[in-house]
């Protein structure tokens, strides 16, 4: 059973969030249709959206310092967006939890098949593992999420050089 | 040759946020189509998908009315507005012009590529999300003129004469 309801409730967040649910409505259409034709949306839909991650690095800064890059990560808007929090950091590590995900927010409103919102939430996960590519300093992975149950979505990011 | 400036809401916390997460939205969706019409995806699939998305919108987002007038109200939100540094030069009991003089997905699309037929391509593909939402409605959608199309501003008439 997913549960996952937002908390913040300024005018500003709010107005963001629907704009995010609104991503996951085309983003679910998109990948739902494609793959009720028979396509196969783990081979196309992850490049696409690595695509996305990767072109996104313009946004983070230059570093190898993780303490700085999360703070670029969790900036003000994405941390009331996701409803982030910093569980854990230290110069190696560092654990965050979003609280809350828009996308997740519209997906449940469009389908119960549990295994679809699994997939497509990890293939939506791509756009961070595609960032993260472009950084040789720090690893990411994804640990329990929303979409599973869980919940938070747990994101762990390491420094590896 | 495409024009997309806004000229309005320019330093606008809001709008800049707003015009960001489309933008972002824009990116989603370019690659996930590239990355679909590259397996063999047709531009029919991706019509269908968005007119769905569309559909929902209608039934979900807006008040089901009869009224064009009302629809209109609901549709035209202070944040797409905002966001699409947006007007509404006509509305009567039988036709809504939305005219917008930003686009945000264009936008996105333009930092992917130069290739301006495949960009009026998309966005054409992209107006089914209204067109979705018209049919649910039982009303039309002209598309006049497009910022992909290098017309410098879109000019969507909905109308109940369908």
């Amino acid at each position: 059973m997913i549960k996952n309801t937002p908390s913040i409730d300024e005018k500003l967040i709010v107005k963001l969030r629907e704009a995010n649910e609104n991503r996951g409505l085309w983003y679910y259409y998109l990948l739902k249709t494609a793959k009720d034709k028979g396509y196969d949306i783990e081979k196309f839909a992850r490049k696409g959206i690595r695509k996305v991650g990767k072109s996104n690095r313009y946004k983070y800064p230059d570093t190898t310092d993780l303490k700085e890059f999360v703070e670029a990560f969790m900036d003000d808007i994405n941390r009331k967006l996701f409803e982030m929090e910093l569980v854990y950091i230290d110069d190696k590590e560092a654990r965050i939890e979003f609280h809350y995900c828009p996308m997740t927010g519209m997906w449940t409103k469009l389908t119960e098949d549990q295994k679809f919102l699994e997939q497509i939430c990890d293939i939506a996960m791509d756009v961070d593992r595609g960032l993260f590519d472009t950084y040789n300093c720090f690893e990411f992975s994804l640990g329990k999420t929303i979409c599973d149950g869980h919940k938070t979505c747990e994101i762990c990011i390491k420094k590896i050089k | 040759m495409i024009k997309n400036k806004p000229k309005n809401y320019i330093g606008d916390v809001e709008a800049e946020q707003l015009r960001a997460a489309s933008i972002n939205r824009g990116k989603w969706i370019y690659q996930i189509v590239k990355a679909g019409l590259e397996v063999g995806m047709k531009w029919g699939d991706i019509r269908e998908a968005i007119r769905k998305a569309g559909a929902y919108k209608g039934y979900n987002s807006f008040l089901r009315t009869s009224d064009l007038k009302k629809f209109a109200k609901a549709f035209a939100t202070d944040a797409l507005i905002k966001t699409n540094d947006a007007k509404i030069p006509v509305l009567t009991d039988n036709e809504f012009v939305w005219e917008v003089n930003y686009c945000p997905l264009v936008d996105a699309w333009m930092q992917y590529t130069d290739d301006e037929e495949f960009i009026a391509k998309l966005c054409d593909t992209c107006m089914e999300i209204d067109r979705g939402t018209m049919d649910t409605y039982g009303w039309s959608l002209e598309l006049k003129e497009t910022i992909a199309g290098g017309d410098g501003k879109c000019t969507i008439c909905m109308r109940k004469d369908k």
